[in-house]
């Protein structure tokens, strides 16, 4: 009886310590891609609440814990999506230039179909993030795919660095310059935008500082008036938020880096960065980050000067790539995606795979957690029929916190969690969003202005 | 259209289905007493039954019991087979508030003008929490009288508007003026997820950005405000009338009514809650199940909306079919049916079904978990009101529960429970009198008390025609109509057509706008002695909006009202161009 007392007491402190389920596994003897450790054959892996406790042959696991056999199949970790749109209800608040003050985190939508989707496809970890209608769009959040939960917190992925959306070029010039009037018009427009933002960050910072200074002498001293948007200037300033910039072309990408010197702002993930290739040792040196297509462009005019090698040579030059999905789509085969740096440079399963695991996971402030199979790290793991860089791979199992959220082999045709009582019969449900950077602007060209 | 009456006829009561009609009527009152002889009166949610006299003064209920002496200015209300109830409390409405922005204007406003820093002004932001009701307080709105006979006597009201549209008020449901109605001012923050339209902030990432702000500024100008009272040498605070008007909730002195309907709604005012710490209530509620350990857990109190979904199933489509829900027929040679069956069709519409009853379960679920709740009329029609508490008791709420939710619980919830909610001595005299149990089918309120004045009902026997009658009821309204819509931003002109069609009547409609979206059938024509009553949907902005016609017909005029789902209702006028011989 005491002893069932004990467990009972260790249970609520478990449930009171972790907010997110978590789960034990054993998945045996399968062919372990851990990334950073080479590749272990025919290998044990064990997962005790959440997190990979051991790595090894002939693993034993207590009775009750459920055994995956991973005979003849590839374990490698979850695929870390470093920029996707889905899961979020809320994409650009595109009615100013800066808006770095609202968080995409606070319209997640735990009900959104397209993240069972993306659990089909081996993607455990997302960064929803903001679109490029603003030159400063919101923050982002990187989010844990824990499909089934009802509560949007429990999709956040606890201890993630703190995120930011940039955005240079036709986007912004468009929103802003075009359709509603005002700075940025061109690409200098945006330079401008940019800089403002910072050196009011900067001024906000120092008015804050020079509050607690007075406090010190002066109990009557009063604060400034709070800036949601100038404070998120200053976290930045401060190095407290990684900078994730859409961007495409080679001289903008420059320019930003230019920018963020004069400001002393070094943490920053380029994203598309199409024109990457040619300013990859620049980017190297500022120990800038990207995150590209593998072979996505002509889709407007700043777009047109791209290669699929793009990957490779950034890899080459020792720039921390990852290759991203920015759609609901492609984020289903993500591992055809760092297949194709394999047919345009070459590189190898590790260095191609880390494209989707280590690298993105570098990217987002979350390699100690995801991103490789190692001990200590969460069990977010995909396991795969044939290798999956092979056109001929299947995803098999998506684990995550080492609770099985999608199997291929119990694969419901409808995955609802929420159901609209009013919904009109269809002739086929859960229709396809196509998720992109301009989500929510399309007011702003409805206006003659 | 006050209809208060002091002079009461005899009452006929009748056991068949009746019907409820205010009289038209406008005496003064003569006296303050009122006694009601011999009813049976439940004097609160779960207390029994029992025959008696209620006895009232000067809007007071002034003695309860069996066999109390009426005094003898009295005007004397013989309830033998009459159900005395306390009247109800609406925790959350727009009864008697305008909606001061019309769609039409919202579709054809310019951007708003933004400051360099890229602000709209707080109007144009949507961000108006010094906003009282009152502003937009009508007196005379007809939402008042038909909440009145849906048996009514208080509301919490909120004004229109879009993120913070600024302060409720408790009102009384009866009376000429905004000053007698208006009981306890400005005692709630209303807020809710509406971007501005087209400017900032615009969408649910910018409106919880800057609740944050608000909230933020709104603490420190407390704190400033005290150093400069105390200190000298301060600096003046700087004057922001929504910093100004958010204090009292910061201070957690006013708790803000965060509307909430769909699940999702709920999870983030719960996370909004959670991070800035202001007293909550979770309003207008739809889906509240679907956290209702996190609602329980943390004492966030609720107030539930009255609105259900419809039931889109196929088979309700088309009753009666034999062909109903997800097959389709297919007539082979020898003349035989063979039902096709969609099986993803039809684990659709199951699932669907699934999600219906779970609606129209909530409130039993959540009474089930021992959460407490009230009731709110914001997105409910008067029509469909009582339909509603029906189905929800028919889908597990008791209903003892559901008169709580009307009575004690949003009084409670108002801090008015001192007066209102049971009926008392010293309590404020609400009261319904129905022809039988309040929940019954059969049940129909013949008077209504709200705070002494007495509203009286007429009951009317629901004809069951036969097709002699029916016809002569076609030819009331047949023919061609020009109608007048007297909404706020415009008077829409246009046509009914009425034609007879077997022993049916149908109705066609014309007008600007009108059908835009295809459809010009009015549908659910109801006659029923000199009135009509029809629905008609029409499609606003990609949204299905049902209007509901309720039109009174003498000879060649039509006179009555529209109501427009939550915007409210509007008064309508018609003259027949045409009659065929």
């Amino acid at each position: 009886m005491q002893k069932i007392i004990l467990f009972a007491i260790l249970l609520i402190c478990a449930n009171a310590s972790t907010q997110v389920p978590t789960g034990d596994l054993l998945i045996r003897n399968g062919t372990v891609l851990t990334i950073t450790k080479g590749v272990l054959e025919e290998t044990d892996i064990l997962v005790e609440d959440g997190k990979i406790k051991r790595i090894g042959k002939n693993l034993k696991a207590p009775s009750n814990v459920r055994e995956i056999d991973a005979t003849g199949q590839f374990v490698m970790p979850g695929i870390v999506d470093a920029h996707s749109h889905i899961a979020i209800d809320a994409v650009n608040e595109a009615t100013h230039p800066v808006t770095s003050e609202v968080k995409v985190g606070d319209s997640v939508d735990p009900f959104d179909l397209s993240i069972y989707r993306a659990l089909a496809g081996g993607v455990t970890t997302i960064h929803a993030m903001h679109g490029s209608a603003n030159a400063i769009g919101g923050q982002c959040q990187t989010l844990k795919l824990r499909y089934g939960l009802m509560d949007p917190s429990s999709f956040i992925f606890e201890g993630a660095a703190r995120t930011i959306k940039f955005a240079l070029g036709e986007n912004p010039m468009r929103v802003h310059g075009e359709g509603r009037g005002v700075q940025p018009r061109t690409r200098m427009g945006v330079e401008r935008v940019i800089r403002d933002a910072f050196q009011k960050g900067k001024d906000y910072k120092a008015k804050w500082a020079k509050y607690e200074e007075q406090k010190k002498k002066n109990p009557n001293a009063v604060p400034p008036l709070y800036n949601e948007r100038y404070q998120t200037m200053a976290d930045i300033l401060d190095g407290k938020i990684i900078i994730q910039c859409h961007s495409y072309r080679a001289d903008e990408i420059l320019m930003l880096m230019r920018v963020l010197d004069d400001f002393g702002v070094h943490r920053i993930t380029f994203q598309h960065v199409n024109e990457g290739f040619k300013v990859a040792p620049e980017l190297a040196a500022f120990g800038a980050m990207a995150s590209v297509f593998s072979d996505w462009w002509a889709y407007k005019f700043e777009v047109y000067y791209s290669t699929a090698y793009n990957a490779t040579i950034l890899t080459r030059n020792g720039v921390i790539t990852s290759i991203n999905s920015d759609s609901g789509e492609l984020i289903r085969h993500l591992f055809h995606e760092a297949a194709k740096t394999q047919r345009y440079g070459d590189l190898t399963d590790e260095e191609a795979l880390a494209l989707i695991t280590i690298n993105p996971a570098r990217q987002l402030g979350i390699d100690n957690r995801v991103g490789s199979i190692e001990v200590g790290k969460d069990a977010d793991l995909a396991i795969y029929k044939n290798h999956p860089l092979s056109i001929y791979t299947i995803p098999q199992l998506t684990i995550v916190d080492g609770i099985v959220r999608f199997d291929l082999a119990n694969d419901p045709a409808d995955m609802r969690i929420y159901v609209d009582p009013e919904e009109s019969t269809p002739t086929y449900f859960g229709q396809e969003q196509v998720e992109g950077c301009l989500i929510d602007t399309d007011f702003m060209f409805s206006h003659q202005h | 259209m006050r209809k208060v009456s002091l002079i009461a006829g005899f009452i006929l009561c009748m056991i068949s289905v009746i019907c409820g009609q205010p009289i038209e009527d406008n005496m003064p009152r003569i006296t303050g007493a009122i006694a009601l002889q011999n009813a049976t009166i439940v004097t609160a949610p779960g207390a029994a039954p029992y025959t008696g006299t209620v006895l009232i003064r000067d809007g007071l209920i002034t003695d309860v019991k069996a066999g109390s002496t009426i005094p003898p200015d009295a005007y004397i209300i013989q309830a033998d087979s009459l159900f005395v109830y306390p009247a109800f409390v609406d925790a959350f409405s727009y009864t008697g508030v305008k909606n001061p922005e019309s769609e039409d204007d919202r579709r054809n406003r310019s951007r708003p003008d933004v400051d360099e820093e890229g602000n709209p002004s707080l109007d144009d932001a949507g961000i108006t929490p010094y906003q009282s009701v009152r502003a937009s307080f009508d007196p005379k709105d007809k939402s008042i009288a038909d909440w009145r006979e849906q048996g009514f006597a208080i509301a919490h009201v909120v004004p229109h508007g879009q993120m913070l549209p600024g302060m409720g008020s408790v009102i009384i449901l009866s009376g000429e003026e905004a000053d007698k109605m208006l009981w306890k001012e400005n005692t709630s923050m209303y807020s809710q997820w509406s971007g501005a339209r087209g400017s900032y902030p615009q969408t649910l990432i910018g409106v919880f950005a800057k609740w944050r702000e608000l909230y933020q500024n709104a603490s420190q100008l407390v704190s400033h405000q005290a150093i400069y009272d105390e200190g000298t040498f301060v600096t003046r605070p700087q004057y922001n009338r929504a910093h100004e008007a958010l204090i009292p909730v910061v201070k957690n002195e006013k708790p803000v009514y965060f509307r909430a309907p769909e699940a999702k709604n709920i999870s983030r005012a719960l996370a909004l809650q959670e991070d800035l710490g202001m007293d909550m209530v979770i309003a207008d509620a739809t889906e509240a199940w679907y956290f209702k350990d996190k609602l329980k857990s943390r004492s966030i109190p609720l107030v539930l909306s009255l609105k259900l979904p419809e039931d889109k199933s196929e088979k309700s489509k088309k009753d009666g079919d034999k062909n109903a829900a997800s097959s389709d027929s297919v007539k082979t040679t020898d003349t035989t049916e063979v039902v096709i069956v969609d099986p993803e069709k039809e684990a659709f519409e199951k699932r669907r079904a699934e999600s219906l009853e779970q609606h129209r379960q909530q409130a039993g679920v959540l009474a089930g978990e021992g959460i407490p709740f009230s009731f709110g009329t914001m997105s409910t029609r008067t029509g469909d009101f009582m339909k509603n508490i029906r189905l929800m008791i028919e889908n597990g709420l008791d209903s003892v529960q559901a008169l709580a939710a009307l009575t004690t619980q949003p009084a409670k919830l108002l801090g008015i429970d001192k007066h209102c909610g049971t009926i008392a001595p010293g309590k404020m005299a609400n009261m319904m009198i129905c022809t039988a149990p309040l929940f019954s089918e059969d049940n129909t309120i013949k008077y209504m008390l709200v705070e002494g004045a007495l509203y009286e009902y007429e009951l009317k026997e629901k004809k069951k025609g036969n097709s002699k009658e029916t016809l002569s009821r076609i030819s009331l309204v047949e023919g061609t109509w020009a109608y007048l819509i007297d909404s706020p931003d415009q008077v829409r002109e246009g046509t009914f057509t009425f034609k007879k069609s077997g022993e049916q009547v149908t109705g066609t409609i014309t007008g600007q706008d009108m059908t835009d979206g295809g459809n010009d059938e009015l549908e659910n024509i109801v006659i029923d002695g000199k009135t009509i009553a029809f629905t008609f949907d029409i499609e606003l902005g990609g949204q299905m909006i049902e209007l509901e016609f309720d039109l009174e017909v003498d000879g060649d005029a039509m006179d009555g009202s529209v109501s427009v789902a939550e915007f409210g209702s509007f008064k309508v006028t018609g003259q027949r161009t045409n009659k065929p011989e």
